[in-house]
């Protein structure tokens, strides 16, 4: 063992003297709740006996806890609030022996250890050899850390940021994803759980962090990697929990000034917390107001020159939280806290800031450029005016609006009481209830985009719950807990979709016409979708709506029939009379009141074997039930899965509504133990499962239909008694398995329902939209689970810099992906239109080493931080397909095939490192240097291939991806189609789907896989100088200082090939992208400068400048 | 003192290091190749009689070092010696690009320049408002067998994998005046068991390896040099060219007649067709298209006289039985197929021209092309299967 650590020691000094080279050191770590414990044994320092009723009172700004200690000098409290506190204990004829420093841990017990008063009458003061901030935690069992403190300023840059990430990603093990999204041990970034002071705080719907990123009143936040102990839940590949701020007495207050650039930037924040002497009632509330142009390139950047001309221009971020306690009874041992938060976060689109923009009502159809057949026909355009449905909030006239669009409103409420109470010397109890509510979305009326999508979509949902946790203190060894919890999620998905009712109902149109139509036929320009329905599409065997019906006669006769208006035309008409006939219903998404009803239960013991060796196990349940709202247009609003409840007869087991879908459970044992080396060494070992339960957005797509209430009284068009003429039902639904342009498999085929006798024609429409555009209405989605294993060495240095080493493996079964159950291409190939089901399909395998080195902290001089993260990460994901990172989107032959990848949304190697010199003379200096070793990119040189009609060749092949082999979904980076391809086949000698004959490739080296090379390595630095006199700071803050942060290389969709690595006459080449003007096309090629993307395969987005904030604080 | 000047040491050569990255972004490297270095381009012409008219035969090969086609845009421009006919009409874009007037005959532009050539690949702008009608407009390129609407589009597809209709100016109307020539089992059997590309791993729409056929209705062959030049893009706006030897017309006197093809129905599903062209001639297609079903069948004939089958052994579910127009069949030829047969002799080896091998085969860079390449075309037979 000796040459082990002597070896372990020289690597790790050879790491630290690295570290130190390039000037970057830093602290921290702790754990995982908002609450923790403290023990500890008082004996005489001569006898070695033990000392009963010594007074032991454990004291930070915020709180006061007290305790004595019993016949064996054992004390312990339970239920501490996680701060860093002054430890003193008395005892007649004692000293007073007092302890600095001591940081309580959410979710651990803190040892003081056996401690000795001597017989002198006098008061002693000394800080315990180690922070919570240190890299070195020899009792911690599970591996959490805190980052609290200086180490907050130090990772952050400064005091008053509200970069959440910044400070996550001083934790190693915690990436970021190509997305710019989270990640904990390589895991998808809906596997991390987020909590707000210990409550779940993770949006429902799309599971991503409901603070949006932005922290406000900031205590300490805290990161479990793995499972974590017992009481953690909603674990997959970690938490993150963020812990506000308490009111202290003294009182302490910061008032923040920035005002920043180049763009217009600026941020006002206050936070105030004070308490009564007697710590009774304490209040802490922070206000943090942001109003920011966003940097998408430098200055004068063009938005249009790359593709974002609505992207956001303006954003308000306004957040206020409160922190309020009072605690009550003989030695204030019980508290009510309520926690309470508002956030208003909105953004205004129209990145260009074009003016005479026309609005949805008028524009989204290209009415101008429809050919005009005639009056009253449903290509005319004052009829398309008249008839397409209209959207929330949509403006009422044609005017060019004159001040740019609020594309996102994202407002959060949240409100938390907790309850405590240490009900004797050996237990306390923690109840809180929580209720908040997240929605995110907005409009889009004057978007251009490449497929006309003016929508209304609002996502979010709230939860609503109730937990307690009792822990009680058996002897001196066991801690025991025992908490359980519910949880009421209320997933929200409002969705108005006009464009897609529209879209149903002229393809219907269409299919009785030739040619023509109002979205005309497809174009070698690509900007109009398809002229025809594709082939399969179906919709029962009766009667189906169409454009005509909302036809008006003219003198008498419907336009497209030159008939009396009846079924086949003019149809609402004939019914409703002609001034009667209300406008298209709008297709959509809607949950109506959908819940996913939480629950859990554990029990955990913290158990102190030896001196040296602590034991952390725990069994853990969780549980769900789905109640999934009914819809209106259902005909049995009992059953309101649009599936049949009885087992699926064609894949027994495979039901969608079996028992592990709508009533989940699992049970989850933790383990974990830390063993003390020696004085300066540990080990720490531990194994949990875990679950997360997905988010709403994999329960299914329930559809919706708005604005149809007028049609309800209206006859269902052909629905006879004749059972073969009804067209209700899911019958259809997941059946299909057509695209046009590539053909996916149905994994869903066998759970279609029937159908039934429409009874109006709304719910006949609402059907026609759900069995061909809208996904299966239940999710097929079982909640993956998650084995975490990890191994900790670490190591304090005698000058207090410590070094931690982390090596884990991580599995996840059952991960949720996207596979399409029937899509719609446009000419480009690129998806106007897909439908997608869940499958349980997913593997991932995750092992990596972490490492973390922190120095003590110091109020002068150096105090720094270097965490390193390698991480080894392998998916059934096809690498760098859209939404790899979460829930993606897998080719049903990838899936078929069993192929296992290495993911591409995540660099194997990344660093942080974060210090800041702090002078005597006021001066401060903090850099923070990140670096990454390149993220995967490459398009790959195989494929999964689905290969039909091939007789006995039929099946699913791993073949050479070329132009005529190129993914047909959301492929590289999330685009698709063949202008991404790596290799391009001789045009008149091809070769064959195994054999190709490849003319040309883009040059770039490739591997088998997508994503198997690497992008160059990066390394950005974010830099603040302060100088601080007195109560005032005055500092600059700067972001990406040398300007070298681009968003990785995406292909060049304009790249046109000719020969291995040479462009050709079309590339980038283009008239310019103003919409409005003739030149402007919908999803053209041509919409881009020739001076935006070049004669490069790749486009490397310039995402942010160099940016700076001046800013002036002030203690209060 | 001296430790903060170490920690400030280590701050400024840290803000170096990352400094120094700023060069280093970007995307990965990537390797190229001068197409124009890279790229051989060779030309043959000589004398075409179709069915008793004259015209132009051009054979031509642009390829690169591994024998496949050099690259995937050019725009190329026959001068030379020949005499063209009358311009055609505007192109109406319904079989070529907008700008192709290779169904109707060449462009105004080409008549008086006196070439056949494509359009350049640029954008309409104002600097550039239209894009110049030609014969093979912006489509068209030259490729490793000769030309064709093969022109890569900024979609990462060729224009077209379908040949040029021949002749090239034919009425593309009627299939007895215009055949396609893809290139089909046995002659063309990258497969190598009888289903040519037809055997569902090919791409949709490539029913046959093209012939590599170039012939052009109503232009003369006049005696003289002829030069062949392919304009290749090197970059967004750059473009080099790459020429060809100097080919030559020695005799402009044509080949003689091909007789029509007579194609005999076995009533079973099976076809044969009896052929026959002038003894003094090297070789010929018997070129057949089942133009129901679109499955092509070429048979490389070097005898002058004869008979070839097109039975089960042939086809797109060849040796077993295939589906055809939906329906099993026991042979190529389903009952009612309307079958295009042409026979299509030269006086030099076409066939050895050609991608004929099977998938994988490497072909030369340099094939040898004769001094003067002639050929003559039979009457187009079509009949139905009874």
């Amino acid at each position: 063992m000796s040459k082990f650590f002597t070896a372990a020691r020289g690597w790790l000094t050879s790491a630290l003297a690295l570290a130190l080279m390039i000037s970057m050191i830093g602290p921290a770590f702790a754990a995982g709740g908002q609450l923790g414990n403290i023990n500890g044994v008082f004996v005489d320092a001569t006898t070695k006996a033990p000392l009963a009723n010594v007074i032991v009172t454990v004291v930070s700004p915020a709180s006061r806890y007290t305790a004595k200690t019993d016949a064996k000098g054992f004390f312990q409290i339970n239920g501490v609030n996680v701060d860093t506190y002054t430890v003193s204990a008395e005892i007649a004829g004692h000293e007073t022996d007092v302890i600095s420093g001591v940081t309580i841990q959410g979710d651990q017990t803190i040892s003081l250890g056996t401690q000795s008063l001597s017989k002198h009458i006098e008061t002693i003061g000394r800080v315990t050899g180690r922070s919570v901030t240190s890299a070195y935690q020899p009792t911690q069992t599970v591996d959490q850390t805190s980052i609290s403190g200086t180490r907050l300023t130090v990772a952050a840059g400064k005091a008053a940021s509200t970069d959440e990430a910044a400070l996550a990603l001083s934790v190693p093990g915690v990436q970021l994803t190509d997305s710019g999204n989270l990640t904990i041990r390589g895991g998808l970034s809906s596997e991390v759980g987020y909590q707000l002071d210990g409550v779940p705080f993770t949006e429902p719907f799309l599971s991503h962090n409901a603070s949006n990123g932005f922290y406000n009143g900031l205590g300490s936040l805290q990161i479990v990697e793995g499972a974590g102990d017992a009481s953690q839940g909603n674990v997959g590949s970690g938490v993150i929990n963020v812990v506000p701020k308490r009111g202290t007495y003294p009182h302490f207050g910061l008032l923040d000034l920035e005002s920043g650039g180049p763009n217009f930037d600026h941020q006002a924040a206050l936070d105030y917390g004070f308490a009564t002497p007697n710590g009774r009632f304490s209040e802490y509330f922070s206000y943090n107001g942001q109003r920011t142009e966003p940097n998408y390139g430098y200055t004068g950047t063009n938005a249009a020159s790359y593709g974002n001309i609505d992207g956001v221009s303006y954003s308000k971020n306004d957040d206020f939280l409160s922190n309020t306690i009072y605690r009550f009874g003989k030695d204030n041992h019980e508290s009510i806290a309520m926690l309470y938060e508002n956030r208003n976060l909105q953004q205004y689109g129209d990145l260009s800031g074009l003016t005479g923009r026309v609005p949805y009502l008028y524009n989204p159809y290209v009415i101008g450029s429809l050919p005009q057949a005639g009056p009253g026909t449903p290509s005319d355009g004052p009829f398309l005016t008249s008839s397409f449905p209209t959207l929330p909030y949509q403006p009422i006239s044609a005017a060019a609006p004159t001040t740019a669009e609020l594309t996102s409103f994202n407002p959060t409420r949240f409100l938390k009481f907790e309850y405590d109470n240490s009900l004797n010397a050996s237990t306390f109890l923690d109840v809180k209830t929580y209720n908040w509510q997240q929605i995110q979305g907005g409009s889009n009326y004057y978007q251009e985009n490449t497929v006309p999508n003016a929508a209304s979509q609002f996502t979010g949902g709230s939860r609503t719950g109730i937990s307690f946790d009792i822990t009680k203190t058996l002897g001196t060894a066991h801690t025991l807990t025992f908490g359980a919890g519910l949880t009421q999620v209320h997933p929200i998905w409002d969705g108005v979709l006009a464009y897609d009712s529209s879209l149903f109902l002229d393809l219907y149109y269409l299919n009785g016409l030739t040619g023509g139509g109002i979205f005309g036929p497809s174009t070698s320009q690509g900007n109009a979708p398809i002229g025809s329905p594709p082939a399969g599409w179906g919709y029962g065997a009766g009667m189906t709506p169409t454009l005509t019906d909302y036809e008006l006669p003219v003198n008498g006769l419907c336009p497209s029939t030159n008939a009396a208006p009846g079924p086949n035309g003019c149809y609402l008409s004939s019914v409703l009379g002609a001034g009667n006939v209300p406008k298209i219903p709008s297709f959509g998404i809607n949950y109506n009141k959908t819940d996913l009803q939480q629950y859990n239960v554990y029990l955990r013991d913290q158990y102190i074997a030896t001196k040296n060796l602590r034991f952390d196990l725990g069994l853990r349940i969780d549980g769900e039930n789905w109640k999934q709202g009914a819809n209106p247009y259902y005909s049995d609003l009992s059953n309101p899965y649009d599936l049949p409840l009885g087992q699926n007869t064609v894949i027994p087991g495979d039901n969608y509504l079996r028992s592990a879908v709508v009533h989940p459970s699992l049970v989850q044992p933790r383990f974990a133990a830390s063993y003390q080396l020696g004085r300066n060494d540990s080990l720490r070992f531990g194994y949990g499962r875990s679950t997360i339960f997905s988010d709403a957005q994999t329960l299914g797509t329930p559809g919706a239909l708005y604005g149809a209430n007028g049609l309800t009284n209206v006859p269902a068009l052909g629905n006879t008694a004749d059972p073969a003429t009804w067209t209700c039902g899911s019958g259809y639904n997941g059946q299909h398995t057509v695209t046009a342009g590539g053909t996916q498999p149905n994994l869903n085929a066998a759970n279609g329902g029937g159908y039934f006798r429409c009874s109006n024609y709304a719910q006949q429409l609402y059907w026609a939209y759900d069995q061909n555009l809208d996904a299966p209405d239940a999710g097929n989605n079982i909640p993956p689970t998650q084995s975490n294993t990890d191994l900790t060495y670490s190591h304090l240095f005698k000058n207090g810099t410590a070094v931690r080493a982390t090596g884990y493996y991580a599995r996840s079964y059952s991960v949720p992906e996207f596979s399409i159950i029937s899509q719609i291409l446009n000419a480009q190939g690129v998806p106007i239109s897909q439908v997608f089901g869940v499958e349980n399909v997913g593997v991932k395998k995750v092992s990596g080493l972490e490492f973390a080195l922190t120095t003590p902290e110091r109020a002068l001089g150096f105090t720094g931080f270097l965490s390193a993260t390698y991480t080894n990460a392998l998916n059934t994901v096809p690498p760098l397909v859209a939404g790899e990172d979460g829930l993606p989107l897998v080719p049903a032959a990838s899936i078929k095939l069993g192929n296992l990848y290495r993911v591409g949304y995540i660099s194997p190697f990344t660093a942080r490192a974060g210090g800041q010199y702090k002078f005597k003379n006021g001066f401060r200096i903090n850099p923070v240097i990140a670096y990454d070793r390149g993220y995967p990119t490459g398009v790959g040189n195989i494929i999964a291939t689905q290969l039909n009609g091939a007789g006995a060749l039929s099946g699913v092949y791993n073949a050479p991806q070329t132009n005529v082999n190129a993914p047909t979904y959301s492929g590289f980076l999330g685009v698709t189609g063949s202008y991404n391809a790596t290799n391009y086949v001789d045009p008149v000698n091809p070769g064959n789907l195994f054999t190709p004959n490849i003319a040309a490739t883009r040059g770039t080296s490739e591997t088998s896989a997508a994503g198997g090379i690497l992008t160059r390595p990066r390394l950005t630095t974010d830099l603040s100088v302060e100088y601080t006199h007195g109560r005032n700071t005055f500092g600059i803050a700067t972001n990406n200082l040398f300007a070298n942060v681009y968003s990785e290389p995406i292909l060049n969709p304009y790249w046109q090939p000719v020969a291995t690595g040479v462009g050709g006459p079309q590339t980038a080449t283009t008239s310019p992208a103003t919409p409005g003007t003739p030149t402007y096309t919908y999803g053209g090629f041509r919409n881009i400068p020739l001076d935006a993307y070049g004669n490069h395969q790749f486009i490397e987005l310039p995402l942010k400048p160099l940016t700076y904030r001046l800013y002036y604080q002030v203690r209060l | 003192m001296k430790q903060r000047l170490r920690v400030l040491g280590g701050l400024v050569a840290s803000f170096g290091l990352a400094a120094c990255t700023a060069g280093q972004t970007g995307p990965p490297p990537t390797t190229s190749v001068n197409p124009i270095a890279t790229s051989v381009l060779q030309l043959a012409v000589g004398t075409a009689n179709i069915n008793g008219s004259a015209g132009l035969n051009v054979v031509s090969t642009l390829r690169q070092a591994s024998g496949s086609s050099a690259v995937l845009v050019d725009t190329p421009k026959l001068t030379g010696a020949f005499t063209l006919p009358p311009a055609g009409v505007a192109p109406s874009g319904a079989v070529y690009d907008a700008s192709s007037t290779a169904d109707t005959g060449p462009s105004v532009d080409e008549v008086t320049n006196h070439y056949i050539g494509g359009s350049p690949q640029v954008i309409a702008s104002s600097a550039n408002p239209s894009t110049p009608f030609t014969t093979f407009g912006t489509s068209g390129g030259d490729f490793g067998n000769g030309f064709a609407p093969a022109n890569y589009t900024s979609s990462g597809l060729p224009a077209s994998f379908t040949p040029y209709y021949e002749p090239i100016y034919g009425d593309t109307t009627t299939d007895t005046s215009t055949f396609i020539p893809w290139g089909g089992a046995p002659a063309f059997d990258p497969n190598g068991n009888g289903t040519g590309t037809l055997n569902g791993t090919f791409t949709s729409g490539i029913r046959g390896i093209p012939l590599g056929l170039n012939v052009f209705q109503g232009v003369t062959a006049g005696a003289g040099a002829y030069n062949l030049q392919a304009t290749i893009p090197t970059g967004t706006v750059g473009s080099a060219t790459v020429t060809s030897n100097v080919a030559s017309v020695t005799s402009t006197a044509l080949l003689p007649a091909v007789t029509a093809p007579v194609v005999t129905f076995d009533g079973a599903g099976d076809a044969s067709i009896a052929y026959a062209f002038p003894a003094s001639l090297v070789g010929a297609y018997v070129q057949a298209y089942d133009e129901t079903a679109k499955v092509p069948f070429t048979f490389w004939v070097t005898a002058p006289a004869g008979t070839v089958s097109i039975n089960k052994t042939y086809g797109p579910g060849a040796p077993y039985p295939a589906l055809v127009n939906g329906q099993p069949n026991v042979a190529p030829i389903a009952s009612g197929d309307k079958l295009q047969v042409v026979v299509i002799a030269f006086d030099y080896n076409q066939y050895a021209l050609q991608y004929n091998g099977k998938l994988g085969t490497s072909y030369p860079q340099r094939p040898t092309l004769p001094a003067q390449a002639d050929v003559t075309l039979s009457p187009i037979v079509v009949s139905a299967a009874p």
